[in-house]
């Protein structure tokens, strides 16, 4: 470099962002006091992500200081207003000059989380301190709405989404909002949005439901809306989010036909008045590429027959399927999907509860066994479905001892244990195929006890009469007519799996023993490495009671602790997967 | 192979081409190059510089390649630095700023992350007035702007 002393002031910007990367946002806020050109370098830093979330205004007194601050602050109406204190002077300064930061550094924010409708609050301008025509370098932003005046933030949402022409990411919470308003918020959306996520729950709290808002100021606001330019097409837009559905399915049939390059969907919650027909439209016209990625989460019976067989034509495209507590996916159509689909990566059957026919939402063997075609999906890195239906006459009883030899596949006068063999290594022959495989999923974790049929789950009910009932030894929907997983009965078919890291068998009657274990631990190299897909998990597929804690401690769960992941009990940490 | 490597200064360091190629920059330019006993220039880092790059090359010659993790997540993002890399780090600052300099101009991504978490870990913690002494800066705010900007920006902080 120069033969002038390099300080710290001389680095360049790029250099100077990655060592911002590393500091808390508590350090950026000293580090742009330290000097004009540290001011320079970290301010980009400091505002590049606003989380509300995480900021002081959502603490309910700052929020009710800011809505002081535009004239807003209506105590009877707000939902903190037991928190609101007089605003001292001091308080109004403080805010008013947060305010006039924010604004002043509006343009370098990519990342902004608002978690409250008092939050939009800021982007009002009663003081015309706000640049409205300027363009900013917005990313990714997260609006949300809850709040008393949820309908008040859709202008300041629309002037942002206007201003915002480099917007790749988008979600919204739409449930306190209109109709109307959430239609017409569809209408400003930046041509630049690659994902766009909805979210609407469905049981809102009470006290917080949707605001009644005064007709006269709701007819002003829609009309001043209604004048807002209206974007086109949106040629980015490839991955589309729906949590529960609070808008016609017309709105949602418009907003697909905007989408031409759109090849992920996610659907999840109760999408009321969405039935099978509807479903299957959305499916078959929904992607004129061709899916590549389709997720079912809690749509019930919305999703049956129809949308089955439509997936079904998507099979060629399909990269990742997940179907989560769903209505019927029956076996037969299932091992249809493993058989149509090459380009298949992760593929996640996880069984709706409320189902008691287990051929609705297992594999069964039988439809592996009897299939003239072998499974075309040899890129599978991920498979999470149970497989059901294997013969199984060495598993005598159920845990509390309750018999059950009168069943056809466990009775050894009905089946012999050489069928049974043959039937497990022609399953896992299927399985041994599939050499890119990183996880295994094949045991049914948390069933709940009100659903569990008597077909071949252990339910709980069944054990209470008896004399033998000993809480400690029930083992809720276990599964006995399963894959034994013993190298006798096929599981040397699986040793051409050399990337297999996870194979996940919870509430299975396997005979996985030391010699088994051995075996794994010799024949895939990887076995146990601690990685997880979270591809689903990323997109919102888990369940709320799993802290953002648990999941750090199953990530840290791993290497150490020696091979035991073939046995039948988990932390609560580990059943993270499955939900 | 041994590559011929010459700095600024027009010294010249010979080193194993394995080792070399921990550079980007220089793994790219034998590629380009082809198979040549030319000395491969590199006139923006000194000799002094450039002799603990190559330490840092040889110790690390058989690290694994490093995967370009695309979900980068600054918040998840560990302030750990072997015990190693903590000693070598352990330079006046003008050779701190150097090494990250030449890191940076080499290509050479974990000595690059290594040299601005070293810096990142000088500045946490610190105050303002801290920090201008640990990298002898002056103030140039009166103690207005300097609370007006503390003002702005405070509330941007995590809770």
């Amino acid at each position: 470099m120069s033969t002038a002393t390099t300080r710290a002031v001389d680095l360049p910007p790029e250099i100077l962002h990655q060592i911002s990367l590393n500091l808390t946002q508590h350090d950026r806020t000293v580090s742009v006091r330290v000097c004009k050109t540290w001011q320079k370098w970290f301010t980009p830093s400091l505002w590049h992500t606003v989380d509300f979330k995480e900021s002081l205004f959502w603490r309910s007194d700052q929020l009710d200081r800011l809505n002081a601050l535009v004239g807003d602050l209506d105590a009877q109406e707000s939902t903190h207003a037991e928190a609101s204190a007089e605003l001292t002077p001091e308080a109004a300064v403080a805010a008013k000059i947060a305010r006039q930061g924010f604004i002043r550094n509006l343009g370098y924010i990519r990342v902004l989380r608002i978690q409250h409708a008092a939050h939009w609050n800021l982007f009002l301008d009663p003081h015309g301190s706000l640049n409205q025509s300027k363009k900013l370098d917005l990313q990714e932003l997260s609006a949300n709405f809850q709040g008393p005046k949820a309908t008040d933030a859709v202008e300041p949402l629309i002037q942002l989404l206007l201003r915002s022409g480099q917007l790749r990411t988008l979600s919204m919470q739409t449930n306190y909002l209109t109709p109307e308003a959430t239609e017409r918020l569809f209408a400003v959306l930046p041509q630049s949005l690659e994902s766009l996520t909805f979210i609407s729950q469905h049981n809102i709290a009470d006290g917080e439901q949707r605001p009644e808002q005064d007709e006269e100021a709701r007819k002003a606001s829609l009309e001043r809306i209604a004048k807002l330019p209206t974007s086109g097409n949106l040629d980015q837009l490839k991955v589309l989010s729906v949590t529960g559905l609070q808008m016609s399915m017309t709105a949602l049939m418009a907003l697909l036909k905007r989408c031409p390059a759109l090849e992920e969907l996610d659907i999840s919650g109760v999408v009321e008045g969405v039935e099978d027909s509807r479903l299957e439209e959305i499916v078959s016209k929904g992607s004129a590429k061709g899916w590549k990625t389709l997720g079912f989460k809690d749509t019930w019976a919305s999703l049956g027959p129809k949308t089955v067989t439509a997936i079904l034509h998507h099979a060629g495209t399909l990269e990742n399927f997940r179907l989560c507590h769903c209505a019927a996916f029956p076996s037969s159509m299932i091992q249809k999907l493993l058989c149509s689909a090459p380009k298949l990566k992760r593929f996640d059957m996880i069984p709706s509860t409320i189902l008691d026919d287990i051929e609705q939402r297992f594999l069964m063997a039988d439809d592996i066994i009897n299939s003239d075609q072998e499974w075309a999906c040899l890129e599978l890195e991920t498979f999470k479905c149970m497989i059901a239906g294997i013969p199984r006459p060495d598993v005598e009883e159920k845990s509390n001892g309750r018999p059950l030899t009168d069943h056809p596949l466990h009775d050894p006068e009905q089946v012999t244990m050489e069928r049974s063999r043959g039937v497990q290594r022609r399953v896992l022959a299927q399985l041994g195929r599939l050499t890119k495989l990183r996880e295994i999923t094949l045991g049914v974790d948390v069933l709940e006890e009100d659903h569990i049929g008597d077909h071949e789950l252990h339910s709980e009910e069944q054990e209470l009469e008896g004399d033998y009932y000993d809480e400690d030894d029930v083992q809720l929907g276990k599964q006995y007519r399963c894959l034994s997983m013993s190298l006798e009965n096929g599981l040397d078919l699986l040793e051409n799996l050399k990337c297999l890291q996870r194979l996940h068998i919870e509430k299975m009657s396997t005979n996985v023993e030391e010699e088994e274990q051995e075996w794994m631990r010799e024949n895939w190299p990887v076995y146990r490495r601690k990685s997880r897909d979270t591809f689903w998990t990323s997109r919102g597929h888990q369940v709320g009671e799993f802290t953002d804690d648990s999941l750090e401690i199953m990530e840290d769960v791993g290497e150490d602790d020696d091979c035991n992941d073939a046995t039948e009990n988990y932390g609560e940490e580990e059943r993270f997967d499955w939900w | 192979m041994p590559v011929t490597l010459t700095s600024l200064d027009n010294q010249e360091f010979k080193v194993d081409k394995e080792v070399a190629e921990r550079s980007i920059l220089i793994k790219n330019m034998i590629e380009d190059v082809g198979e040549s006993d030319a000395p491969i220039p590199l006139p923006n880092v000194s000799a002094a510089v450039l002799t603990k790059v190559i330490e840092y090359c040889e110790h690390h010659r058989n690290d694994p390649v490093q995967v370009q993790d695309e979900t980068d997540d600054p918040r998840k993002r560990s302030n750990d630095i072997e015990e190693w890399d903590m000693k070598f780090m352990q330079v006046d600052q003008e050779m701190l700023f150097e090494i990250i300099l030449a890191a940076n101009y080499l290509d050479i991504k974990p000595l690059l992350d290594v040299g601005c978490k070293t810096v990142a870990n000088i500045i946490k913690g610190k105050t303002p007035e801290e920090i201008r002494k640990a990298f002898n800066i002056v103030n140039d705010f009166t103690p207005e702007e300097e609370a007006q900007i503390k003002k702005e920006n405070e509330w941007a902080e995590d809770r």
